[in-house]
């Protein structure tokens, strides 16, 4: 194990995706800064293994994945409070509502994996290692997400196609 | 697994900048299907990034499960 000044440094080389994938996972941006506050916490305390920078990211993001499911987990077992609110949605928002949804139909893993892939850039191996699955488990299962999105984003892929497409740099 | 999935595999691994065979890649794309596959999963990345949704009420709503709820929601920008 390292110290922490590693673990620091650890943190701040993937802080960007960390907030990424959390904001996306947990649905709010300051529960998902809290939640990477806590990433930083334990990134620091409990010192970074041994292992290449991939190995590192992936820890690093087992750590928060853990935490974003343990989140969900107690937020499910609290009755809801939240008032309804009418408010008109304009198209980004309609966008926004049909990712979400698209994303909520999918198995859990399957969508953790996805997010892994495209909020936090990780690759296959390291999502193999974040989620303690082989990399086979992992190609099979991210295909098995985007044949799904594939399907229920239709119409938002065929929107996108008709205004063109560009192919952004890796997360 | 089918011939198209392997393809697909193989095409989704090269947009993800993993490492894949050419030959398996140059197949894959040989196929209408395939190349529109590839253009499929570029504007799917476009689409992904839209920003995500928000709610406006007081507590947390995990993705799992929130649209169940009835809650409306907005999206962060």
């Amino acid at each position: 194990m390292a110290d922490s000044a590693d673990g620091a440094a650890l943190f701040a080389e993937h802080r960007e995706g960390l907030t990424r994938y959390l904001t996306r996972i947990v649905g709010r941006p300051d529960t998902a800064q809290d939640l990477t506050q806590e990433v930083f916490l334990r990134v620091t305390r409990a010192g970074v293994p041994q292992d290449d920078s991939s190995g590192q990211r992936a820890w690093v993001f087992k750590i928060a994945r853990n935490l974003a499911l343990n989140h969900i987990r107690d937020q499910q077992r609290q009755p809801n409070t939240t008032a309804m609110v009418d408010v008109a949605r304009n198209g980004t928002q309609e966008l926004s509502a049909a990712v979400h949804q698209a994303l909520d139909a999918l198995q859990e893993l399957d969508r953790d994996i996805f997010l892994l892939r495209e909020t936090a850039g990780l690759g296959y191996d390291e999502i193999a290692a974040a989620c303690e699955l082989s990399t086979d488990a992992v190609r099979s299962r991210l295909q098995r997400a985007r044949q799904q999105l594939r399907t229920s984003l239709g119409d938002a892929i065929h929107f996108q196609l008709q205004r063109g497409i560009r192919l952004t740099r890796d997360s | 697994m089918t011939n198209n999935d392997s393809d697909f595999e193989t095409i989704a691994a090269f947009i993800d900048s993993e490492r894949v065979d050419p030959l398996a890649l140059k197949r894959a794309l040989a196929s209408e299907e395939g190349r529109n596959y590839l253009v499929q999963l570029v504007a799917m990345r476009e689409v992904m990034a839209t920003p995500p949704l928000t709610c406006l009420g007081s507590s947390d709503h995990p993705i799992i499960g929130e649209q169940r709820s009835g809650r409306l929601l907005t999206p962060v920008l």
